[in-house]
């Protein structure tokens, strides 16, 4: 078990090894026969025929022959977990196997499932980054929260969803993805509406546990996720700084335009001794090259521009008297890329309209699902998406069906290394699989242990903690190792609280009495690993849970709940298994 | 097809390192093909090929690597039959009699295809908005030296002037101002001015650089009136206000809340509770003379301090007042800031329902007259009103105010009153440039109050 994180190196063509062995942890390479991706739900191999033409939508480099693409309960497992956040149920998985066309309804259905919206927030939690453990004021600022123990956490994931929820909101009710840019009305929760100048719509309800519209009441102009507390809270800047840094973040999150990767010479910039570095900005060429276009945009977001960053007075509210410093305090009027704004709203309005605008959401749905970033290499299949994005009327559903269908999306073994095919499953999704499939949840003093890093694991088992870490872990490390051992133990204890009690979805009617070779035994083995993999195990698989089952159940299995043991240690051990944690 | 493209391109590729994979496996004779296939197809003889001058080194271009791909036939094609240097920043061919050729770029079709198929729907627009639109745009009033009528965000103009893009982009990179294209979109920049110009407008349903609209403003000069009028109702923000304000509460002080160290008005208050029932939090620093005592001082707060009536001071920001010159040195000339989220609810006037400020205040006193000028603005309740330049001069214009004030509507549009010569109080409203008519409204004694306030008697 110890080995199998370099799988994923090897998979993903990074190890030194040659074909056919596998890097250890002590750096040498041993003779490997890599597991069978391409086994199907009925572990028959898959053959060309198997592969979709109709999938290859363009992408010269990645053609058929170069990818075997994984196909039935495989690649169901991997849009469930995808879209949803947990595994298909055996149900899900035999319709599969009854007929493959059903993986495309099936995700056309676990589009419109309430857990899609969940996962659209931690899709955009991993590149808007606000979902941070520390913003620049704490809950006991706040005279509703400070005396409440175990609300630092539910605060601080309330501020920082809120722009996330907004766009999962209006992504998944089919509302046109330019809307995140425009709307009149954010998202919010109890918690909130507790804290901030916010007040309930009538209208709609997101999916998340009590959030719905609201609307602010200082004015701010309607500008969708550009009008939200918790993204500019996030954001923040300082009185200097004049919003540039914001404008930065903003540029990169929805037009996929970096300022700080531009291959500038600051060096070149040579700034004469005395000169102000703001008059720098307006007339130095190098300094110009950038700050030509920041500055007019950071002209746009004054109404954010807070005096005290570490006042909630200060940054819980929109200040509309503060709108025209910008013209003030930057000499530049408001501007999205020379097209004049008359405020916020018109500057939503303007990227809205940005014909990189729909081409950077494609990019990043496209990273989020391939599970690494488009590069020049892949023009023509963004390109194809991006045409299918605009025919749909900017519809991220249509988009992530469209992605789903890629072959880089599919890809599940790859002849000459050059696609990702094997997915590290971390935090938060491995949580969310756990949760569904054993009712564990890992807390601590009211902190979701595998979504934050104040005292948990996020980052430890390759999340995104928006601070620190910007980029999903992509092959397994020693602590993510360690948590996934951690939270397979607690999983599993949980999972068998309610063993025996009846037909349960992961054990089946296994009753405590029964054991290897009785035939409700076997099915219970087989179901589980189908569950958990997507696919049939081996024999000689399922040789060695039975093996492991008897050693951990003992010989007086009955009188001591041995049985019990047994179906926990080979819970634990399957939770471990690099086909769980992968997909 | 791209005519009016120049071997300047294939150079700018070259010294850019586009090229830099070229390869010689192609020999001239498959050149030579490629050649006759592209002179073929524009229905020319071989006669009026290129001429060699500007093209003897072309041959070398056959194969171009962009990462994985070799060069395909049609850049080849394109370059093949482009050579037509450009000198100067005019549209292609101006210097060089081209203009013939330009119809005929227009005229070749729609069968252009680069290597990578990059267009300017599916990425030259957004190049271009990224880095050439902030001055090349023909809505930007700040064109920072731009040639006016030189607007990339017209794909038309683009196209015109694709030659000269080539060289001071690909080229020469002395554009944009500064450098900082990244080099994956000088391989896309180049595959795009392959065909660019050569078909249709490119169109896929999403317009840019058409400007935003905004909600339209139905307010009437009366309606300005009665907008400023009751944004000032309680006249103009002073730094003082709030500041007797927060000393005020701490009437409510005893001597372990908010400080254990004594009764003093700085400090952590660490959310403490006065035996008096005053709650104190945050923090704060002053300097300054006490209540009542008008002078310099400051003020820094991040702080709440709730009274016995519930009723929240709010103190986030800071407050100043500066002597800028004198006692005794005429004029004298007091300044103010009232910057933050400074509120009491105790209080009926501007300090009330939420109020926040971003305000600068310039007194200046002589012996009989004044003068006082407001820049920035604030908030009280559901009015937000700004300041450019307002001034008060009680020597002239009978004290009527000057410059600019502007108020915001409900919907969100600031609307202008520049007050003009006329020394009455009246001035012309506009609403982004448009004129609403002429609105009038008596600040004086608002003006003459705030003198009042700042003035320091000595």
């Amino acid at each position: 078990m110890i080995l199998w994180p370099m799988l994923f190196l090897a998979a993903c063509g990074s190890s030194p090894c040659m074909d056919g062995f596998l890097l250890t942890n002590q750096g040498t390479c041993v003779p490997w026969d890599p597991p069978d991706s391409s086994l199907d739900s009925q572990g028959e191999d898959l053959d060309d025929s198997d592969v979709d033409d109709s999938l290859d939508s363009g992408n010269a480099d990645l053609g058929d022959a170069d990818l075997v693409l994984l196909t039935g309960g495989r690649l169901l497992r991997r849009i469930s977990l995808d879209l949803r956040g947990v595994l298909p149920t055996l149900a899900e998985l035999g319709q599969v196997e009854a007929d493959p066309a059903a993986v495309e309804t099936l995700r056309d259905a676990w589009l419109e499932d309430p857990r899609f919206e969940q996962r659209l927030v931690e899709i955009f939690a991993e590149q808007w980054h606000t979902l941070v453990d520390e913003f620049l004021v704490t809950h006991r600022e706040y005279q509703a929260l400070a005396s409440s123990p175990g609300s630092e956490y539910p605060f601080e994931r309330s501020v920082g969803e809120e722009p996330l929820r907004l766009m999962a909101y209006l992504a998944a009710g089919d509302q046109p993805f330019s809307e995140i840019l425009t709307a009149d009305f954010t998202l919010a929760n109890d918690l909130l509406a507790s804290i901030w100048d916010l007040t309930f719509s009538e209208e709609g309800s997101g999916e998340g546990e009590g959030w719905q519209e609201a609307r602010y009441g200082d004015g701010r102009p309607a500008a969708g996720v550009l009008a939200t507390n918790g993204l500019w809270w996030r954001y923040h800047t300082t009185a200097s700084n004049y919003n540039r840094g914001r404008v930065a973040a903003l540029v990169r999150l929805l037009v996929c335009e970096d300022y700080l990767s531009r291959p500038v010479s600051l060096d070149e910039a040579s700034i004469a001794e005395g000169e102000e570095v703001e008059d720098a900005l307006r007339a130095n060429p190098y300094c110009m090259g950038c700050h030509a276009s920041i500055d007019p945009i950071a002209s746009a977001l004054f109404g954010f521009y807070s005096l005290n960053e570490y006042s909630i007075f200060e940054i819980d509210r929109y200040h509309a008297e503060r709108e025209p410093l910008g013209s003030l305090l930057l000499e530049t009027a408001p501007e999205w890329f020379g097209t004049p704004v008359a405020d916020l709203a018109g500057l939503g309005k303007a990227i809205s309209e940005d014909p990189r605008f729909p081409t950077c959401v494609v990019k990043r749905m496209s990273q989020a699902l391939w599970r690494r970033a488009p590069t020049l290499d892949d023009f023509s299949q963004v390109e194809t998406l991006r045409r299918s994005f605009l025919a749909s009327g900017l519809q991220l559903k249509a988009l992530i069906r469209a992605i789903t269908d890629t072959p880089i999306y599919r890809a599940g073994a790859t002849v000459e290394g050059k696609e990702s095919t094997v997915r590290l499953l971390g935090a938060p999704r491995l949580a969310s699989m756990v949760e569904e499939l054993t009712g564990f949840t890992w807390e601590y003093q009211g902190f979701d242990l595998m979504r934050s890093d104040t005292y948990g694991y996020r980052i430890l088992s390759g999340g995104v903690d928006g601070a620190y870490v910007s980029q999903p872990q992509a092959t397994p490390s020693l602590t993510w190792l360690l948590v996934t051992q951690r939270l397979a133990e607690g999983a599993s204890s949980v999972a068998m609280e309610g063993f025996g009690a009846g037909d349960d979805s992961l054990f089946g009617s296994v009753e405590s009495s029964q054991g290897p070779g009785d035939a409700a035994f076997e099915d219970a083995l087989k179901n589980l690993v189908r569950r958990l993999t997507g696919q049939g195990a081996t024999e000689e698989h399922l040789a060695s849970l039975r093996s492991l089952w008897n050693q951990a159940a003992g010989p007086e299995s009955e009188v001591f709940g041995g049985a019990s043991r047994g179906w926990r240690a080979v819970l634990m051990a399957l939770l471990q298994d690099p086909e769980v944690l992968s997909y | 097809m791209g005519w009016f493209c120049s071997y300047r391109i294939q150079e700018g590729l070259l010294r850019s390192g586009l090229l830099g994979r070229i390869g010689s496996k192609s020999g001239r004779k498959q050149d030579n093909e490629i050649r006759w296939a592209f002179h073929s197809r524009r229905g020319l003889s071989t006669s009026e090929q290129p001429e060699k001058n500007c093209c003897d080194h072309w041959w070398g271009l056959v194969w171009l690597g962009y990462h994985h791909a070799v060069l395909p036939v049609w850049i080849i094609l394109w370059m093949g039959g482009a050579c037509k240097p450009g000198t100067s920043d005019s549209p292609a061919g101006e210097d060089s009699g081209a203009q013939d050729t330009r119809g005929a770029d227009t005229d070749a079709g729609g069968d252009c295809t680069s290597p990578m198929g990059v267009t300017w729907d599916n990425w030259g627009a957004g190049f271009f908005q990224t880095y050439c639109n902030t001055c090349h745009s023909s809505q930007t009033p700040v064109r920072h030296g731009a040639p006016v009528g030189v607007d990339f965000d017209s794909q038309l103009v683009a196209a015109l002037y694709s030659e000269r893009i080539a060289v001071r982009v690909i080229e020469e990179e002395t554009m944009p101002l500064g450098g900082g294209v990244q080099p994956d979109a000088l391989a896309l920049l180049a595959d795009l001015l392959v065909c660019l110009g050569s078909d249709e407008l490119d169109s896929d349903g999403l317009d840019s650089g058409e400007g935003t609209e905004n909600t339209e403003l139905e307010w009437t000069p009366s309606d300005v009136e009665s907008a400023i009028e009751a944004a000032l109702a309680h006249g103009f923000p002073d730094p003082y206000t709030p500041r007797n304000a927060y000393i005020s509460m701490f009437s409510g002080r005893d001597n372990q809340c908010p400080a254990d160290s004594g009764y003093n008005l700085n400090g952590s208050f660490n959310g403490c509770l006065s035996s008096t029932g005053y709650l104190f939090a945050g923090t704060s620093d002053y300097e300054g003379p006490l209540a009542g005592q008008k002078g310099p001082f400051h003020l820094v707060g991040d702080c709440y301090i709730v009274d016995d009536a519930d009723q929240w001071f709010v103190g986030g920001g800071d407050l100043r007042v500066e002597r800028d010159s004198g006692p005794g040195t005429w004029p004298e000339v007091v300044t103010g800031t009232l910057m933050g989220s400074w509120s009491f609810d105790g209080s009926s006037g501007w300090l009330g329902e939420g109020s926040t400020q971003s305000l600068w205040i310039t007194s200046e006193s002589q012996v009989s007259t004044w003068e006082l000028e407001l820049n920035g603005g604030f908030s009280t309740g559901a009015h937000h009103v700004s300041f450019s330049g307002l001034r008060f001069d009680s020597a002239s214009c009978g004290g009527h105010a000057a410059g600019t004030l502007s108020v915001r509507s409900p919907t969100g549009q600031w609307v202008d009153l520049a007050f003009g010569a006329g020394c009455d109080g009246c001035g012309l409203a506009t609403w982004q440039g448009r004129e609403i008519g002429e609105a009038c409204v008596d600040l004086r004694d608002e003006g003459a109050a705030l003198h009042d306030v700042m003035r320091l008697f000595d």
